[in-house]
């Protein structure tokens, strides 16, 4: 395979605009742009879905409000009840921002920032520290006693206080991984099934009347990202609100 | 209309139009709309889970070098960790597993 054709040639990242500042390499690239525009894209989807104001919604309105009442009541209201309403926004702004740009990374030629461990795991982090942060400015250091079960017996407390705090830690780790690894094999996956149909094409006789399987397998995969690009904004949403509301509310969920 | 909309006190169907809504909040109930978590099943709750047992080792594995370098302690550290990284794998699986059995629970209600 020639290197501009390699599956994964769709994640190398170009700068465009190259630009330093103070010896740090701030260049606008093609991550830049893809994000910038899933930016726009959710602002303007929002922002044209509440324009209106209609009591009847058009259609717009309605994905609108969809949207927003999907991670209000049944995921941030839901996991955290009345308490979460204020991490509401952090929540949404998360959400809209995967949604986005796994949804533009389906665009062919376009390019998926979430598939990308350190996009998603500064995500991942910024949720990790709000966490922190509301942890310890509810509870204090009382917040220590998350790492602490409630009822287990004391001579086990020396090895089930650090299997606590390394799976707190891998947290982070594991919901960026997540996205980043279900994108990147779904797209991986596309781009070796498209692969497939232009090889066995070419390669003429039966095989290029063969060729008709991988098509029909990378329409179906194709639909299948579809849905893991939605779940996934949704998983990593869910998960968010589920860490926080340990913060908030210690062991009082057991 | 946005402008109309805004002094809806003025408005002399804005009961009927309350009225109305809390029809349809009664007709929706809790929840009607499908969770996208449903229709994803079994493949979204392998990637759950592995990502939770990986993420755990890994770290694990992560402390018990960086105890090592501090201290010097070669391979006391790596063992060590591990073993409890191995454990909080378990341990995060377990715990993803209620999580998913509780929100289970709480659909089906």
């Amino acid at each position: 395979m020639a290197a501009g054709h390699s599956p994964m040639a769709q994640f190398e990242v170009h700068k465009w605009i190259p630009i330093e500042i103070g010896g740090v390499d701030v260049s606008f690239s093609n991550a830049s742009f893809w994000m910038l525009l899933a930016v726009v894209c959710g602002s303007a989807l929002l922002t044209l879905g509440v324009k209106r104001d209609g009591i009847v919604p058009g259609r717009i309105q309605s994905v609108v409000e969809l949207m927003y009442d999907f991670i209000e009541r049944q995921t941030v209201l839901n996991v955290m009840g009345e308490s979460g309403r204020k991490f509401f926004p952090f929540v949404f702004t998360l959400f809209i921002f995967i949604f986005f740009t796994n949804f533009l990374g389906l665009i062919p030629y376009s390019f998926t920032v979430t598939s990308h461990i350190i996009v998603t795991f500064a995500m991942a982090l910024s949720v990790f520290g709000v966490v922190l942060a509301v942890g310890f400015w509810t509870h204090g250091l009382r917040f220590f006693s998350l790492f602490v079960p409630s009822g287990a017996p004391a001579w086990i407390m020396p090895i089930i206080v650090p299997i606590e705090i390394i799976s707190f830690l891998s947290r982070p780790i594991s919901l960026s991984v997540r996205l980043a690894a279900n994108m990147l094999a779904g797209h991986t996956m596309l781009k070796v099934f498209a692969g497939f149909i232009v090889t066995m094409l070419g390669a003429g006789g039966v095989l290029s009347v063969l060729s008709i399987a991988p098509l029909l397998a990378g329409v179906a995969v194709t639909a299948l990202e579809v849905l893991v690009a939605a779940i996934q904004a949704w998983v990593f949403a869910l998960l968010t609100c589920i860490y926080l509301n340990e913060a908030v509310h210690l062991h009082d969920h057991h | 209309m946005a402008k109309y909309l805004s002094d809806q006190s003025e408005d002399p169907d804005q009961g009927r139009l309350d009225d109305l809504g809390r029809k349809i909040e009664a007709a929706r109930g809790p929840s009607t709309e499908a969770k996208p978590g449903q229709s994803g099943g079994r493949l979204n709750v392998v990637y759950r889970l592995s990502t939770e047992f990986v993420a755990a080792v890994f770290v694990g594995l992560a402390l018990g070098w960086g105890f090592d370098a501090l201290t010097g302690l070669k391979p006391v550290g790596i063992i060590l960790f591990s073993m409890l990284g191995i454990g909080a794998a378990f341990y995060s699986v377990f715990r993803a597993m209620r999580q998913l059995n509780a929100e289970a629970a709480k659909e089906g209600k």
